[in-house]
């Protein structure tokens, strides 16, 4: 027989025992350093230098200024200039598009891999993850290859005979959207795969039992029942497109109607050293996507706190 | 003798049925010769055309993904140089590969970067789930918010924002700096996998070790961190997957001389390429799939039950 | 130390104890002494606090308020893995990482109770206790639900707890395993001689397995007896409702004499009739109660000429059969009676004869069938029981006798 020891009521074990917010604290401690010190304080920083004047190569905390965010829509000459404002619109709209296309796409594809067996299905996803695993620039780089105006494609067709020019589809709008598409296509790919498999087929036969056509029955009970991976996915879609500019450089070298403004940040940061002009840009670009999101959660969820992450 | 409650519930039933049986021999005959009525038709793809549709569009979609991947493996041992003509079978490229010394270096650097920063965020990832999945407490949601913000905000805003940050704290860029920004993208990654497993798990176990006689770390050792071996797994691999990838966020936080192998790449991509830069991503593509088919052979559930 | 009535030292013993949750009271203010060796059992319908005061006892919550004694010791602030109880849960909640023999010796290892070889001699053992001595090497999810069971069983016996707390354990399994079960467990205690706390919602487990059983609604103890003075003397409605079947009347306590009452029941449109039962303490002329008879208790025949003459002794109504219900084992008849009640009485389909009752009855192809009484619905019946099985309850309180 134990002996029930009392002394076990005191000591540091047991304090630690019956006060939950210290283990809590304790689990939290280093989570709380690394996003504190070095998320939350640099996010800040950003803002406090997009109201400095630039100084190449560092920071003047000594100037403010509003100059910064001004410039994004004037030129030098204090008008309206549209400049930024289309790079703005441009990202958006690409990634808007990329997300649409990959949800099109996507859908069909997590739908039927859903429906196979489960052996098929692991191997599927797995299939899907392999050039996902390949490096994000070399497979970019796989598609000049293809598309250059001596690459693959081109050679085909001519030695086809079906063209007799080459095709120039370097550092074109398309161009650069079918690389956005084909680098973001797994993220829309897994969670609405992760949505669709747990969706209970069997409501499908009652629905058509009951007499709906194919549309409606997947407009009425597939659709809203896999929402969450929808959302999910368009997120995961939506904001790195945005604020991308890989893709946008390797296919569309920054030509005018390629230019995204993640590219223009870097420019700013990484060329001409103005820090207080690409931090302001940055905090326009977060705000115009956290806008997105809210907007976007609102139209998909109809006013519900989204729980898709 | 007695006043009985005569309370004919069958009798009742049985009149409503008789009068639903009028009601429908009324109709019945109001609709003519007819035994049952069909629907008008609706709508419906027929099954066999709705599973072409879906299989011709997993093919397309396998093709266009895959077709790019299979060039850049076979152009790897292409003999010439560039242009797509090919020109015979050639390891060459391979050979200059292993005698690069700058891809040698930004390999290194590549393992050494990723290591580090899956080890630390595994580990804090981990116990950062297990203080939100099981613990209440002030600012909790606040907290959730500011943890998951790395997933959706956008790389580059992350990137410069350390840049600044170790500007103005005085640090210099160098390795040290890139583990760090990996850390802190990596974090949330593993907290989600990792807290979704905790969600699911069953605290009576825990339960039960400790009716038997385990205390709080025991019962952590032997019971809860092999049940939740898997989700760790799966979040280091996540992270070290994240961290060997990363372009932007190192873009902005690498010092000179912390090449790792993307930025090396990136650099020359953008130059002009050698099938070199094939043959590098032909090995690194083989090194992914054989880490990850590791990591499933690992993630094996210790309960037998199958990994998702 | 706390001793029980008979001198012997309680295993368990609640003094005063509650439990709040948030805004809720889970367990009011209860107090249970149970005896060493005893099968006890905490029996209620869900929500009634058995669970969470079998939870207190093995350490998972503690009480808000009262005293816990195991074994004589205060285990206040005592965490679980610290005292000397061991739980087999609901579900088994056994650790599916690990086989049959790491299931079970994990106690042992745990509180390092002994040596390697000794620990793995005495697993053998519990296993062998619960016949599943081949089963060492198998995993959780090998076995059927039976099995489980007796794993954790052993897990929990091998450590040789003072107390064994089984919470709902065969509530998983189907009729026929959970009859055979209720065996082995009830034999097993006896062998091991460990005090046993059950808990369940089951009445007739409880009966069957238990030295005692307290009755449990809203978190309060409503009665602790043995299993047969549970079921003959419960202390009020609740009790009687729960514990098997009862018919309940409302009455009045029309007249009393030295060892019994008369009480008028009244019926809904103004008829009455008058029923006789023991006297007790505390029942005074005028008192309204709740008169509960089992159907089982009540016989039911023809009417007989002398009956309008002739009183025998017992509580008669006449009545006129509404719904004859076939059990198998035994027949229940759902009679009305004067005032516009109904009275339910049970009577075992025997096949002897008795008098004032039709020998067989016919069925409709013709065959006699030997248990059935041949009454049928419509038919003028009298219905008699005894004053002795007649129970006075009062209307709104339970009384906690120990």
């Amino acid at each position: 027989m134990k002996q029930l020891d009392i002394k076990e009521n005191r000591g540091l074990a047991a304090w630690v025992r019956r006060r939950p917010g210290v283990q809590a604290a304790g689990l939290l401690l280093p989570g709380l350093i690394a996003f504190g010190l070095f998320f939350v304080i640099p996010l800040l920083i950003v803002v406090g230098v997009s109201f400095t004047a630039k100084k190449a190569g560092t920071v003047d905390w000594t100037h403010w200024t509003l100059n910064n965010y001004v410039s994004l829509v004037t030129n030098f000459a204090g008008d309206f200039d549209p400049l930024y404002l289309n790079i703005f619109l441009r990202s958006l709209w690409f990634a808007l598009l990329t997300t649409v296309i990959c949800l099109l796409v996507g859908y069909p594809l997590a739908y039927f891999i859903a429906r196979r067996g489960e052996k098929w299905r692991a191997a599927l996803i797995l299939l899907i993850m392999i050039p996902f695993w390949t490096n994000f620039l070399v497979r970019t780089y796989a598609l000049q290859l293809i598309f250059r105006k001596e690459g693959l494609l081109n050679s085909l067709l001519l030695d086809g005979h079906i063209i007799k020019q080459p095709l120039d589809m370097m550092f074109t709008p398309g161009l650069v959207l079918f690389g956005l598409v084909y680098g973001y296509l797994p993220f829309m790919v897994l969670p609405l795969y992760a949505s669709i498999e747990k969706f209970d087929f069997s409501l499908l036969e009652a629905a058509q039992d009951l007499g709906a056509g194919t549309f409606r029955t997947l407009r009425k009970v597939l659709l809203p029942l896999t929402m969450p991976g929808v959302v999910a996915g368009s997120i995961l879609v939506f904001i790195p497109v945005v604020g991308s500019y890989v893709t946008s450089d390797l296919l569309g070298a920054q030509s005018s109607g390629t230019l995204m403004v993640g590219n223009t940040i870097e420019n700013q940061f990484l060329k001409s050293q103005n820090w207080p002009l690409g931090s302001a840009m940055s905090l326009v670009l977060m705000a115009v996507v956290l806008l997105a999101i809210i907007i976007y959660f609102r139209v998909a969820r109809g006013d519900k706190k989204g729980a898709a992450l | 003798m007695s006043a009985i409650n005569y309370n004919d519930k069958p009798g009742q039933m049985n009149a409503a049925i008789v009068a639903k049986e009028q009601v429908a021999g009324h109709a019945q005959a109001g609709s003519g010769a007819q035994a049952i009525s069909r629907p008008p038709a609706r709508l419906a793809l027929p099954a066999w055309l709705g599973n072409l549709l879906l299989k011709s569009n997993a093919l397309v979609v396998f093709l266009v993904l895959y077709l790019p991947v299979v060039i850049l493996i076979v152009f790897s041992f292409n003999a010439a140089r560039s242009g797509v003509n090919w020109t015979g079978f050639s390891l060459d490229w391979y050979n200059k590969l292993l005698h690069d010394g700058n891809i040698g270096s930004a390999a290194i650097k590549t393992l050494i970067v990723a290591g580090f920063a899956t080890a630390i965020s595994t580990i804090i990832g981990t116990m950062t789930a297990l203080a939100l999945e099981r613990h209440k407490f002030v600012g909790k949601v606040v907290f959730e918010g500011v943890m998951y913000l790395p997933i959706i905000i956008p790389e580059i805003v992350m990137g410069l924002s350390l840049l600044l940050f170790f500007r103005a704290v005085g640090v210099d860029l160098s390795l040290v700096t890139v583990i760090i920004a990996h850390v802190v993208f990596c974090i949330p990654f593993v907290a989600v996998i990792v807290r979704a497993r905790l969600a699911d798990f069953d605290r009576r176990l825990e339960e039960a070790a400790m009716d038997l006689g385990a205390d709080e770390l025991a019962t952590f050792r032997k019971v809860t961190l092999p049940l939740l071996m898997p989700a760790i797994i799966g979040g280091a691999v996540m992270a070290f997957t994240l961290s060997i990838d990363d372009v932007i966020v190192t873009q902005f936080t690498a010092g000179v001389g912390s090449t790792t192998l993307p930025l090396y790449i990136y650099s020359q991509v953008r130059v002009g390429i050698t099938p070199v830069i094939n043959a590098l991503s032909t090995i690194m593509l083989v090194a992914s799939i054989g880490l990850v088919l590791t990591s499933l052979f690992l993630q094996r559930d210790p309960a037998g039950k199958k990994v998702k | 130390m706390n001793k029980s009535t008979e001198g012997a030292v309680s295993s368990v013993e609640l003094v005063g104890i509650s439990k709040k949750f948030g805004d809720s009271l889970a367990v009011d203010n209860i107090s249970l002494s149970i005896r060493e060796g005893e099968f006890f059992s905490l029996l209620g319908p869900s929500g009634c606090g058995k669970t969470t005061t079998l939870r207190m006892i093995a350490g998972f919550e503690q009480p808000t308020s009262g005293q816990l004694y195991i074994a004589g010791q205060p285990v206040a602030g005592v965490p679980a893995f610290r005292r000397n109880v061991n739980t087999v849960f609901q579900n088994y909640a056994l650790f599916p990482h690990m086989d049959v023999t790491d299931n079970v010796a994990f106690g042992l290892e745990a509180t390092h109770a002994a040596s390697k070889t000794e620990i793995a001699s005495r697993v053998q053992d519990a296993l062998d206790l619960v016949r599943l001595g081949n089963y060492g090497k198998r995993r959780p999810r090998q076995l059927s639900g039976g099995q489980q069971q007796r794993v954790a069983l052993a897990r929990a016996l091998v450590n040789r707890p003072a107390v064994l707390l089984l919470d709902e354990p065969l509530g998983a399994l189907d009729q026929k395993l959970r009859k055979e079960m209720q065996i082995e467990l009830k034999h097993l205690q006896s062998q091991v001689g460990i005090t046993f706390i059950f808990v369940t919602h089951d009445q007739e487990e409880a009966l069957t397995m238990s030295d005692r059983i307290a009755v449990m609604s809203n978190g309060k103890v409503l009665q602790v007896d043995s299993p047969a003075t549970i079921y003959e003397r419960p202390n009020c409605k609740f009790v009687a409702d729960f514990i098997g079947q009862s018919n309940f009347f409302a009455g009045r306590i029309t007249g009393m004499d030295s060892d019994s009452v008369t009480v008028a029941v009244g019926g809904s449109d103004g008829g009455s009739f008058a029923v006789q039962a023991p006297r007790t303490n505390g029942m005074q002329a005028g008192q309204e109660v709740t008169v509960a008879v089992r159907p089982e208790k009540i016989g039911l025949r023809r009417v007989v000429g002398s009956d309008a003459i002739h009183s025998n002794g017992l509580n008669r109504t006449p009545g006129r059969i509404q719904r004859v219900i076939y059990m198998g084992t035994s027949t229940q008849y759902v009679v009305d009676i004067p005032g516009g009640s109904t009275l339910t009485v049970e009577r075992q389909n025997s096949g002897i004869a008795e008098p004032n009752l039709p020998r067989f009855a016919r069925n409709t192809q013709g065959i006699d069938l030997p248990g059935d009484s041949g009454l049928v619905e419509h038919e003028e019946v009298v219905l008699e029981w005894s004053p002795a099985v007649t129970l006075l309850l009062d209307k709104l309180r339970c009384r906690l006798r120990q």
